[in-house]
C-alpha cells in the first residue's frame, strides 16, 4: 500500500489512527486524508503530523458525497488502499435529524465505493469502519460475535448497517478487496467532548453535574482507541479479503460504575478543595430513545486469526485519558467554543 | 465543479485587483492572497482575502488543502527593474524562490493550472522590432532574469509534473478599469503615465525623461502600452483554455504599437488640459531604445482582440482613476 486514502481523518479515531500509523507502524506510504471538517473534525488534532512529515501526509478538505471531486482525488494522488472512517457518528444527533446519517453514511459510502471500483486493478484493500450498534442490542448475557445477525436500532445504527451491505456486496459482486471491522464505544485522546468519557471529565473537572440516562445501567463494552487502530492496521495488512472482524476491549461496565470510576480516579488525582466527592454531581436524565441495554463485544476472531489483543484496560485507560484532557485544556477550550455549544444547550440543557 | 475557487496571488496590486474584479464579473469564485508590501487592500473589490506572503509554505498548504482551487493566478512580484539592479537578492528571493515554493506547494495538492505574469524584459535589447515569441531571451536586468528563470521552472514542471501553464509577457501595462473605482498605486512610482498624470494633479512639479539621444525619430524611448484591462482579458482567455484542458504556452501582450515618451506627455496634455513640464534626464542603465510586441500568437490562438487601442483613450482612463484618487485622499468619500 503506498497511497492511503483516510477519509474522516480529522476525527477522533481517524486522527489516532493516522498518528499511529506515521509515528509508529511499519507503514511507509504516502496519507491523504479527506476530512470535510464538519463539527467533530478539528484540523488541530492533525497538526503537527503536517509539519512532522510533509512528504507523507496531504490534507484536503472535501466532502465524501461529492462524487466528482473523490474520482479525481483517487486519480490525482493514484489511490491504492482506503480507509474509511468519514461518517456521522453521534447517535443523539441522529434522532434529532437523520438526514446527514444517510447522505454521509449511505450515499458516501457508496461514492466511495464507486470511486475505487473506477480503479479496481489498483486497489490493494478497501477497509471500512463500522460498529456494533449494527447487531443491535444485547440482553444481560451473550456477546456480538462476526455472526450476529444486524438488528439495528437507530438512525444512525441503520445507516451503517447499509454501509456494511454496500461494502460487502461490491466484494460479492465486483471483487472489490474489502474488509470491516465492527468495534465497541471507543475513548481516549481527541474524542469529542458531546461523548460520554470526555463529558463526565470535563464537567467533573468544572464540578458540573454528570448527566447519566435513565438508571446508569445500560452497559458498553469500551475500547481504547489505540488499541482501535493496531487492530485495523492488522486487519488492513493481514484480514482476509471480504471478512468482517469485531474489535473490543474486553471491558464491560455499567455506565455508572464508569462514571463513579472517573469521579473517583479525580478526586485522587485532583481533589476539591472542600474535599467532596465528585460522585455527588452525578444526575440521572431522561433516557435516550430506544436506549440500547447492553453492548459487548467477543473479538476471538481477530486475536485466533491474526493474533490481535488490546493493550489497554479501563483501569489504565481512563487514567491515560483524564490525563490527556487535564494536560490539554486548550484543545477543549477551542473544541468546546466552536459550535460543540449550541449543540449542547439544546440537547443536554 | 461547483465550489473551484481561483487563487489570485497578488491579488491587491494593480494588475492583480484588476484582475480579481474581471474574475467575478464573470462569476469566479475568487481567493486573493496578498501580503500588501506593494498592494493595497482597499483596491480589493471582492472575494476572499488572505494576507500573507507567497512563498510561506503553511499560508500555502493550509489554501489549497481547504478550497478546491482549480487554477493560480501569479501577479505578485517585485517589479521596479532600477531597483533589482541595486538589489538583485531581494528579486532572486522574492520573484523567483518564493514562486519555486508556490509551484511545489501546488504539485503537492495536484493543482494543474498555472497563469502567470511575465514581462517584455526577458528578451533584453531586441534583435528585431516588432518582438515575437520567437525572439531570444537575454535579459539586461534582474528583474528580467528572474521572470525569463520562472518561466523555465514552468517549462520543467510541465514536462515532469503535467502543470499546464499559461505566461504572458506584457509590454507597458497601463490604464484603468473604466469604473474609475481602481487603478495604479504604487507608493514608489516609476511608470510614466501615472508620474506624468500625478503633474497634472499639482502632486509632482515635473516629469523626467530618462534619455533623449536614443536612435529613434524624436530621440526618446519607444514604448508597447497596452490598457490594463485588456491584460485581464488576455488572462481570462488564458484560464479559458487551461480549464478545458489546453496546452501550456508563452503569449506576448501589447497593442503592436510603439508611442515614444515625448508623444505620450503630449497626449496627456491633450487629455489632462494641463500644462506638463519636463526635465530631460541621461539614459537609465539597461532601457531598450525601442520595444514593441507582436501579440499575433494569443490572437491567432485564443482570439484576443484588445479593446484599448489607442493611447489617449488609455491615458483617459488613468486620468479619471488619478483625480478620484487625489479626491479620496484629500478629504472626499473616504
Amino acid at each position: 500500500m503506498k497511497n492511503m486514502l483516510v477519509t474522516g481523518g480529522c476525527g477522533f479515531i481517524g486522527a489516532n489512527f493516522i498518528r499511529y500509523l506515521l509515528k509508529e507502524s511499519d507503514y511507509t506510504g504516502h496519507i491523504i486524508n479527506v476530512d470535510n471538517l464538519t463539527y467533530a473534525g478539528n484540523l488541530e488534532n492533525l497538526a503537527d503530523v503536517g509539519i512532522d512529515y510533509p512528504e507523507q501526509y496531504i490534507f484536503i478538505k472535501a466532502d465524501i458525497c461529492d462524487r466528482n471531486r473523490i474520482m479525481k482525488i483517487f486519480e490525482d494522488y493514484q489511490i491504492d488502499s482506503v480507509c474509511h472512517f468519514a461518517a456521522e457518528s453521534h447517535v443523539d444527533r441522529s434522532i434529532v435529524k437523520p438526514d446527514a446519517f444517510i447522505q454521509t453514511n449511505i450515499v458516501g459510502t457508496f461514492n466511495l465505493l464507486e470511486s475505487a471500483r473506477s480503479r479496481l486493478d489498483h486497489i490493494i484493500r478497501f477497509h471500512h469502519i463500522s460498529t456494533d450498534e449494527v447487531y443491535g442490542s444485547l440482553g444481560r448475557e451473550g456477546y456480538f460475535t462476526e455472526t450476529t445477525p444486524y438488528r439495528p436500532n437507530s438512525p444512525y445504527s441503520a445507516s451503517k448497517a447499509s454501509s456494511d451491505h454496500l461494502v460487502r456486496a461490491f466484494h460479492k459482486t465486483y471483487d472489490l478487496p474489502v474488509t470491516i471491522s465492527n468495534c465497541s464505544n471507543n475513548y481516549g485522546p481527541y474524542q469529542f467532548p458531546e461523548k460520554l468519557i470526555p463529558l463526565i471529565i470535563l464537567n467533573a473537572l468544572e464540578g458540573k453535574s454528570l448527566p447519566v440516562y435513565g438508571d446508569g445501567e445500560n452497559v458498553r463494552d469500551w475500547l481504547y482507541v489505540r488499541d482501535h487502530c493496531t487492530a485495523i492496521w492488522k486487519i488492513m495488512k493481514q484480514g482476509k479479503n471480504g471478512d468482517t472482524y469485531n474489535v473490543g476491549g474486553d471491558s464491560e461496565m455499567e455506565n455508572i460504575k464508569l462514571v463513579e470510576m472517573i469521579c473517583d480516579v479525580l478526586d485522587e488525582m485532583d481533589r476539591f478543595p472542600d474535599k467532596r466527592s465528585r460522585r455527588n454531581l452525578i444526575t440521572f436524565v431522561k433516557d435516550r430513545p430506544g436506549h440500547d441495554r447492553r453492548y459487548a463485544i467477543d473479538f476471538g476472531k481477530l486475536s485466533r486469526e491474526l493474533n490481535w489483543f488490546p493493550e489497554a484496560s479501563l483501569e489504565t485507560g481512563i487514567r491515560d485519558t483524564i490525563k490527556w484532557y487535564m494536560e490539554n485544556q486548550k484543545w477543549v477550550e477551542r473544541v468546546k467554543s466552536g459550535e460543540y455549544q449550541n449543540w449542547i444547550r439544546t440537547h443536554y440543557a | 465543479m461547483k465550489d473551484e475557487k481561483i487563487l489570485v496571488v497578488g491579488g491587491a496590486g494593480y494588475i492583480g485587483s484588476h484582475m480579481v474584479k474581471d474574475l467575478l464579473d464573470a462569476g469566479h469564485d475568487v481567493i486573493t492572497l496578498d501580503d500588501l508590501s506593494t498592494g493595497h487592500r482597499d483596491l480589493l473589490p471582492g472575494g476572499t482575502f488572505v494576507e500573507g506572503d507567497l512563498g510561506d509554505k503553511d499560508i500555502l498548504n493550509h489554501l489549497f488543502s481547504t478550497h478546491n482551487i482549480s487554477a493560480v493566478m501569479h501577479f505578485a512580484a517585485f517589479s521596479l527593474v532600477g531597483e533589482s539592479v541595486e538589489n538583485p537578492l531581494k528579486y532572486y528571493r522574492n520573484n523567483l524562490a518564493a514562486t519555486t515554493v508556490l509551484l511545489s506547494e501546488m504539485v503537492r495538492h495536484r493543482v494543474k493550472r498555472f497563469i502567470f505574469s511575465s514581462t517584455a524584459a526577458v528578451y533584453g535589447e531586441p534583435l528585431e522590432i516588432p518582438i515575437t515569441e520567437n525572439h531570444p531571451s537575454n535579459p539586461t536586468n534582474p528583474y528580467g532574469a528572474t521572470k525569463i528563470a520562472v518561466e523555465r521552472m514552468l517549462h520543467d514542471c510541465d514536462s515532469s509534473y503535467g502543470l499546464k501553464y499559461i505566461s504572458l509577457r506584457y509590454f507597458n501595462a497601463s490604464g484603468a478599469d473604466e469604473s474609475g473605482t481602481i487603478g495604479e498605486r504604487h507608493t514608489q512610482e516609476t511608470h510614466l503615465i501615472p508620474l506624468i498624470l500625478k503633474v497634472a494633479t499639482g502632486e509632482r512639479k515635473d516629469v523626467r525623461i530618462f534619455g533623449t539621444d536614443y536612435p529613434t525619430p524624436d530621440g526618446t524611448c519607444i514604448r508597447d502600452y497596452i490598457h490594463v484591462s485588456d491584460l485581464t482579458g488576455a488572462h481570462l482567455l488564458a484560464l479559458q483554455e487551461l480549464l478545458s484542458g489546453g496546452e501550456s504556452a508563452v503569449y506576448n501582450l501589447g497593442n503592436n504599437q510603439g508611442y515614444s515618451v515625448r508623444e505620450v506627455v503630449e497626449l496627456a496634455k491633450k487629455v489632462t488640459g494641463k500644462k506638463i513640464p519636463v526635465i530631460e534626464a541621461d539614459r537609465r542603465p539597461g532601457d531598450p531604445a525601442i520595444l514593441v510586441a507582436s501579440s499575433e500568437k494569443i490572437k491567432a490562438s485564443l482570439g484576443w482582440k484588445p479593446k484599448f487601442e489607442n493611447l489617449e483613450t488609455i491615458i483617459k482612463t488613468a486620468w479619471v482613476w488619478h483625480q478620484n484618487e487625489v479626491s479620496n485622499i484629500t478629504g472626499g468619500k473616504k
